[in-house]
């Protein structure tokens, strides 16, 4: 009823006039027809593209993981079953650098994360030169990565790099130290270099979230007598709660990615210290030629990184029915 | 007060930790190579010099040398990225306009592809892609890495532009169909110039996204004529024998288009990222 009075009101307003229109073209007539065919048309040429060259290709992945791969003059497949899979289970290279990335993957949860929310936190007020004080704290976020491969190698330069020379500067050590080919400290390095990223990208989303906090909550919390430390734990920390469960799943898929940084600056050694599952898995293809084995690996990795996720959303379901 | 001293030296730290590295891959690339030791005692070159800038952009094809791969290379890599954001951007704007006003029923499906696109490591994609470009004889090839880019960037492109068009009030475009306006004229004249700022978003992350692609380039391209910035770069970093002051100017080079971006669009990119994350 009220309903009726209403679109009696605005009958003679734009919107209302095309209503008779509009429920014509709705009833599946041939009109109807004609536009959704027009749409099939329209997003057909971008449905092929990412069928082809997403698609396809996965699954073809897939049925290759099942097979020996020779690469000749023609593709030759042996069927293997489960066996390059087999393999994989029984690989110490594979768990290795699985066990490497499993370390990149934590920093960056335990270290870049917090760290990242205790920028944020100082970054997000009024400051003079904003725009160039956030620039500068993206840049790391946005440079191709085999620029950022190319940063931290020259930086950990036992010569010219800055970190030697700072330290030799503060006294903290007495000669070069030789950080990408000493196989104890090769790791760590690439983490801190990792981190640099991880640690501004987790900055600007906790930027991002707390200015969507409205300021009233705090002004309320200060007039309560709350002390900083207590709005930012009772305020804060819970609203962006959202933005945390994001950077961790986030941070764990973009870190089993990681690869220019260990291709480039140190090959994967020293003695295989720094392999990551994404370059063992390049290696196997492209320089051992073992394309089965590789597929087989990818697929091995996809499961890994989609049952990390899952246990990710368990706890998170878990955390909100308290 | 201070509290006020302690953030503020804390923002300093930040800033510092940002932005030192890249610095000192600036300075490195503005020094002599026999000045790097002196370059690094004063984090400043003696002799400061912008050689190295004029070497690779203005490299000729006569003198054979790295210079000359680092500059075309890097037309390269402006190419394809170009070609990539044009392509993707026009079957975007088709799509999304297809899935919000055409009814065609694939909201869904274009979410599914987006989380598949960011959760998928690059390196299952390029085995399989790596022989079926092989066997159809398209490796070194541009065009190639064109279309590998445009697939795996549309899906994004696609769900940034409808939500976007989502939003825009149909009543214009209802008005112009009734007129006589077909659908497509209606997109071309109406939708895309209210868009613009989606456009401007989605092309943003598109061109950056193919600009700093690694892996595929590197597997798909070993011809200087396909070769991106990025290979070139990663193949001279791979020398025993490195001309360093060289090897950080093409760095700084292709950190040019990000950093633009990055000073420009700071603001609109970190509340995107914040929207982004309230709507997954």
């Amino acid at each position: 009823m009220s309903d009726r009075s209403e679109s009696k009101l605005q009958g003679f307003k734009g919107g209302a006039c095309l209503r008779p229109l509009k429920n014509f073209l709705r009833k599946g007539s041939i009109l109807e027809k004609k536009k959704r065919r027009l749409g099939y048309l329209l997003i057909l040429p971008a449905l092929l593209i990412i069928f082809f060259v997403l698609l396809f290709p996965l699954v073809y992945a897939l049925y290759l993981s099942f097979f020996d791969v020779f690469v000749g003059r023609t593709l030759k497949l042996t069927f293997v079953g489960l066996r390059n899979y087999l393999e994989i289970m029984v690989d110490s290279g594979w768990w290795r650098s699985f066990l490497n990335t499993l370390y990149f993957v934590l920093a960056d949860i335990f270290i870049g994360i917090p760290l990242g929310f205790v920028s944020a936190l100082a970054l997000n007020r009024r400051l003079r030169l904003q725009g160039l004080v956030l620039a500068i704290v993206l840049l790391p976020y946005v440079l191709p990565p085999i620029v950022h491969a190319l940063i931290w190698k020259w930086a950990f330069n036992p010569d010219y790099g800055f970190i030697n020379q700072t330290l030799i500067n503060l006294g903290v050590i007495k000669s070069s130290v030789y950080w990408l080919t000493n196989p104890k400290l090769a790791l760590p390095s690439l983490i801190v270099a990792n981190l640099w990223q991880g640690t501004a990208f987790a900055t600007i989303v906790y930027l991002g979230g707390m200015k969507s906090i409205p300021s009233e909550l705090y002004e309320a919390a200060k007039i309560d007598g709350a002390t900083t430390f207590k709005s930012v734990r009772y305020i804060t920390i819970p609203l962006l709660k959202p933005f945390t469960s994001l950077l961790l799943v986030m941070k764990t898929i973009l870190t089993f990615k990681l690869f220019e940084l260990v291709y480039a600056v140190t090959g994967g050694g020293p003695a295989g210290t720094t392999k990551v599952v994404s370059y063992e898995i390049y290696k196997n293809a492209f320089e051992a030629f073992k394309f089965g084995k590789a597929t087989a690996m990818s697929y091995t990795l996809l499961g890994i990184v989609a049952v990390i996720v899952l246990i990710y959303q368990r706890l998170f379901k878990a955390e909100e029915a308290y | 007060m201070l509290r006020n001293t302690t953030i503020f030296a804390f923002i300093i730290i930040i800033l510092l930790v940002s932005g030192i590295p890249i610095y000192w891959t600036f300075v490195t690339s503005i020094s002599l190579d026999r000045d790097l030791a002196d370059t690094s005692k004063v984090w400043y070159p003696p002799n400061p010099t912008f050689e190295n800038y004029k070497e690779i952009l203005g490299a000729s094809k006569m003198e054979y040398s790295v210079a000359y791969e680092f500059k075309v290379t890097l037309i390269n890599s402006a190419l394809v990225s170009l070609s990539v954001t044009a392509v993707a951007l026009f079957l975007a704007s088709l799509s999304a306009y297809s899935i919000e006003r055409l009814k065609v029923p694939l909201r869904n499906t274009i979410s599914f592809l987006v989380v598949l696109t960011q959760m998928l490591p690059p390196v299952i994609l390029v085995i399989p892609i790596y022989l079926i470009f092989g066997r159809m004889g398209l490796l070194n090839r541009k065009l190639s890495l064109v279309v590998i880019y445009t697939a795996m960037n549309l899906p994004f492109a696609i769900w940034i532009l409808s939500s976007y068009f989502r939003k825009l009030p149909v009543s214009v475009e209802e008005a112009a169909i009734i007129d006589g306006c077909g659908y497509i004229e209606t997109l071309w004249r109406i939708v895309i110039p209210l868009s613009k700022p989606a456009l401007f978003t989605a092309g943003i992350f598109v061109f950056l996204a193919s600009w700093n692609e690694f892996l595929i380039a590197l597997v798909l391209t070993t011809d200087l004529k396909a070769k991106t910035l990025p290979i070139a770069i990663s193949e001279f970093m791979g020398r025993y024998y490195t001309d360093y002051p060289l090897m950080c100017t093409a760095g700084i080079i292709s950190m040019v288009p990000p950093i633009v971006f990055a000073s420009i669009f700071q603001r609109y990119l970190v509340e995107g990222l914040a929207k982004g994350a309230v709507k997954e």
